[in-house]
């Protein structure tokens, strides 16, 4: 079997980010890891891989060459081969964009089946999974918690819906989006550490992958633009509330809560 | 002169803080607090291979450059010192004699194992009577038919109460001073062999410290683990630079992780109605404690480049050990002091870090002894 | 050209869902400006009743009704929505960002070549466009972003973003009939509904949330009773979940929910940032720990140093007091 895995390099939630003067670009400290919710993705490609023997896992991102680090941490996991779609000068924002290039690499590359992550930390979207799958003409099902394969051809999942689950089954080829909860992904084994330091992972370049236009390709092909950036508005210290017993301190609370916060 | 990491090792680094950070960190103050050898966490971060971090590939190994081993010491130290030292027991100390001079035969039983986290290895040096002094080391050895028969007690060995197989230091003619002392291989369950008091410590807990006991234990001839007889403190010579370089790793793991706490702190920490992080004598404070570690790391890397291009660092390997392990008492001090009477409560982690450095004052050599080691290089006989 | 807004409608057990009604404020506050009008879309089966209570928020309410819609699936509704954006030719779709938005709508935006902007916190017509406010890096910065182009763009928005703001606008009812096409390769096995009954976490107007220093998944009683009393629901920090003490469905922060209720209360919480980044939009927040040092007290308005354990028996009292003078 053929599987696929999209992932994305972000920003670790410790990272500093700092607006630039102009207010317009940002600065993002150099601490980098592969999404949160990819990881779910690439361990679920393993373990079909470890069903199916003669499967072969993909991984792809698109970004730029330093997110060729979050790939090796996918082959150290147990991925086969990674792939750099490199976005350095492109726009690297625009999930439309974004979508049709991995959406492009994947037919290109031919797939059954096509893993991503639930969402993107840094911008908590959840747009890509679906988005290529429409790109692609092929079904999809989103946050996925449980997934089985009957055969080649098809899979049951158990995937969250509004106030509870619902189980599907869903004709390969087809993409999955994977929710929190789906498995715990491995710690890599220094024999995938090695593996991974040793491979070679190659730039490519989106203008060679075809079937996409130029007008796509440009820094400025995004249908959205970003006026502004801005930091969030502080709040004032934390008020510890007055009070010697427990029921003086609670009191005093709700008090404040109705008076002051009008919460109540 | 390029500072930088490859990318690989870069890659390494990443990964090695990520495991450690997953599988470690969580059960840090746990294995502290329980002061009992951890084997869940054991078997969970040996089942990944670490512990062959560098022996070659070929015996399942990494084959990794001493930069990469320093990096991996400097981490493990940083999520929990005592179980870093078993670690580290099995990493080095305790296999690299077998590695070196086991039969195929000892290998399988021992080494491989260990290196599966298996077996627990251990190496014994210091005794009652001999830490530093190794000429003065009373544990025998005396030819015996194919074999040899050793008497002795050795101390303070890390992993000795619960190892299967140690390398143990013997004389096998004591008027030989130094040029008498051999490495023997003795396993467990050799008749004789047996553990006595474990030592209850001030820090590196979790790790099972104390007595082995020796009493007319008798191995093989393959048991003696060298060429020729009287070369023991000879073979120490290979690996003693990295175990000064080791530990001079882990007291910068330590450091670092005291370091992280004291920043975290000076920033979230109010007092007279301001972050303690704007007042000059914390900004002092982190100013000098970055400056010395970031002078430590250097001197540790310098050691690091020498040893893997095979090059002459006893001198560097033993500055750099004390350097850093100064540095580190100084930021865990540091830290105890930046973050007030908490620091005096089992339930915080400051007071966990400032136990725990203590050891590096013993391990690799106390300073006295490396300092006169290292006049006595730099002047030469007079 | 006009700007006029679709505003996709979610409904839970037969009634309107609540974001949907905020997100109709919006859209009808920003209509008004644009001299243009606000369409609320509701579709799925036996929802007749439903679509009158939205006359009063929306210019016209588009309905489209059959049992093939009685249980949400993307490529049904899509395949609706497609045609209706086809004949009606929206603006903007707006909708909301809960796992139904986000399961449809970038499946919805790629089918329409258009731009979309998801988990959106905020919108103003500047007389000319509307400017989406999106939050990034779990709210470390806040951006301000528009469409350029003219095609009818997607956003979906945070509930809670937008209060709820009563009309008395006589919408027109249009019952449209429209091709209904499933994607055969996706067949429903089973359903389990078992956690709706509870107070959707995002949409919840008072969360009591607690984190480790509940040491026991017992101890969560106390939080769902006084959860009761305000009608809102409990939450929980990722290493409860992570225990197994709570569901998932609980967990706020970077790998769970965000959450913006009125009243965020932290009990037990330690204020790490995979959790604040989840919850730090709330309202009024207040954490309760006995560590006076807590990160929580960073990121909190109201703060009590004590026990817990003393503090939410005499908390859960006061509250049903409180609710009883009102």
């Amino acid at each position: 079997m053929n599987i696929l895995v999209c992932i994305k390099q972000v920003a670790d939630t410790e990272a500093r980010i700092l607006l630039k003067s102009d207010k317009k670009s940002l600065e993002i400290e150099n601490k980098y890891n592969m999404n949160f919710f990819d990881e779910f993705a690439v361990e679920e490609a393993i373990r079909v891989k470890s069903k199916i023997k003669d499967s072969q896992i993909t991984v792809c991102t698109y970004g730029t060459k330093k997110a060729v680090e979050a790939l090796r941490s996918a082959i150290a996991m147990g991925a086969d081969r990674a792939f750099l779609l490199d976005n350095t000068d492109l726009d690297n924002d625009d999930p439309l964009i974004t979508s049709k290039i991995l959406a492009n690499f994947a037919k290109q590359e031919g797939f059954d089946l096509i893993f991503c992550g639930r969402q993107a930390i840094d911008d908590e979207n959840a747009n890509i999974g679906a988005m290529i799958a429409e790109w692609l003409g092929i079904p999809h099902v989103s946050a996925v918690l449980k997934f089985d394969i009957i055969d080649e051809k098809k899979v049951r999942v158990e995937s969250e819906i509004e106030g509870g689950k619902e189980t599907l089954e869903v004709q390969l080829p087809a993409l999955f989006t994977t929710q929190k909860g789906i498995n715990e992904p491995r710690v890599p084994l220094i024999t995938g550490v090695m593996k991974a330091m040793k491979a070679s992972i190659a730039p490519v370049d989106p203008s060679t992958l075809g079937g996409l236009s130029k007008e796509l390709l440009d820094m400025t092909a995004s249908k959205i633009s970003v006026l502004t950036y801005e930091t969030p508005n502080g709040r004032p210290a934390v008020k510890i509330v007055d009070g010697e017993t427990p029921g003086e301190k609670v009191k005093s609370l709700i008090n404040i809560l109705k008076e002051e916060a009008k919460a109540l | 002169m390029d500072f930088r990491l490859t990318e690989e090792q870069e890659f390494f680094k990443k990964t090695v803080v990520d495991t450690i950070d997953r599988i470690v960190v969580p059960k840090s103050q746990e294995i502290d607090e329980k002061d009992e050898f951890p084997w869940e966490t054991w078997k969970e971060f040996t089942s990944l291979g670490y512990l062959g971090l560098r022996y070659p590939e070929e015996i399942g190994g990494m084959n990794a450059d001493k930069v990469m081993s320093m990096v991996f010491y400097e981490e493990i130290a940083r999520g929990s010192v005592g179980f870093a030292q078993s670690v580290i027991m099995n990493i080095l100390m305790g296999t690299y004699f077998v590695y070196r001079f086991g039969s195929d035969a000892i290998k399988e039983r021992c080494l491989y194992p260990a290196m599966r986290g298996e077996k627990i290895s251990t190496m014994c040096f210091t005794e009652d009577q001999s830490g530093s002094d190794l000429g003065a080391t009373r544990t025998t050895a005396v030819k015996d038919g194919d074999g040899w028969r050793i008497n002795g007690t050795k101390m303070w060995i890390t992993n000795g109460p619960i190892c299967n197989f140690c390398t143990v230091l013997a004389t096998s003619d004591a008027s030989k001073g130094l040029k008498g002392l051999n490495f023997f291989l003795v396993e467990e369950g050799t008749p004789g062999f047996s553990s006595g008091q474990i030592i209850h410590k001030l820090g590196c807990r979790g790790t099972v410290t104390g007595e082995l006991v020796f009493d007319n234990v008798w191995v093989p001839n393959e048991n003696l683990l060298g060429e020729e007889l009287g070369k023991g403190v000879y073979y120490v010579g290979d690996i003693l630079d990295e175990v000064r370089l080791m530990t001079g790793a882990m007291a910068l793991g330590i450091a670092k992780g005291a370091y992280a706490e004291a920043l975290e702190f000076s920033k979230k920490r109010v007092a007279f109605g301001q972050h303690i992080g704007n007042y000059q004598l914390i900004r002092e404070k982190i100013a000098e404690m970055d400056t010395l570690m970031n002078a430590a790391r250097l001197m540790i890397n310098y050691g690091a480049w020498l040893l893997e291009n095979n090059m002459d660092c006893r001198v560097v390997a033993a500055e750099a050990k004390m350097y850093a392990t100064e540095v580190c008492l100084k930021v865990v001090d540091e830290l105890t002091r930046i973050y007030g009477a908490n620091a005096f409560a089992y339930e915080y982690t400051p007071q966990r870090y400032f136990r725990d450095a203590r050891f590096l004052l013993y391990g690799g050599g106390t300073h006295e002894v490396l300092k006169d080691f290292i006049g006595r290089t730099i002047i030469g006989k007079l | 050209m006009s700007k006029d807004i679709f505003v996709f409608i979610e409904c839970k057990e037969g009634s309107i869902r609540k974001v949907s009604f905020e997100l109709l404020s919006k859209a009808k506050e920003i209509s008004e400006k644009s001299l243009s009008i606000v369409y609320a879309v509701i579709i799925g089966n036996d929802i007749l009743a439903a679509a009158n209570q939205l006359k009063e928020y929306a210019d016209k309410v588009i309905v489209v009704n059959n049992e093939k819609l009685s249980n949400y699936r993307w490529d049904t509704f899509s395949h609706v929505m497609e045609q209706l954006i086809k004949k009606y030719k929206p603006y903007a779709v707006f909708g909301a960002s809960t796992i139904t938005g986000k399961d449809i709508f970038p499946r919805l935006a790629a089918r329409f070549n258009g731009a979309i902007i998801s988990d959106a916190v905020g919108a103003v017509f500047d007389g000319e466009s509307i400017k989406i406010k999106k939050p990034l890096f779990g709210g470390k910065i806040i951006s301000w972003v528009v469409c350029k182009d003219d095609s009818t763009f997607f956003v979906t928005f945070r509930p809670n973003t937008f209060s709820v703001e009563k009309r008395s606008l006589n919408g027109e009812l249009i019952v449209e009939t429209v091709d209904i096409v499933g994607d055969p390769r996706i067949s429903l096995i089973s359903t389990d509904k078992a956690r709706s009954k509870k107070v959707d976490l995002q949409e919840a107007d008072f969360i009591i949330c607690g984190g480790r220093g509940m040491k026991g998944p017992e101890n969560f009683q106390m939080l769902e009773e006084i959860a009761e009393v305000m009608e809102g629901r409990v939450g929980a920090s990722r290493a409860v979940v992570d225990s197994k003490w709570r569901d998932y469905d609980d967990q706020i922060g970077k790998s769970g929910k965000t959450v913006s209720p009125k009243l965020y209360v932290g009990c037990g919480i330690s204020g790490a940032l995979h959790h604040t980044m989840g919850m730090d939009t709330s309202k009024v927040i207040v954490a309760i720990n006995k560590d006076p040092n807590a990160l929580i007290f960073q990121y909190a308005d109201y703060g009590i140093v004590d026990d817990i354990f003393n503090i939410l028996p005499v908390l859960k009292e006061e509250l049903i007091k409180t609710k009883q003078e009102v």
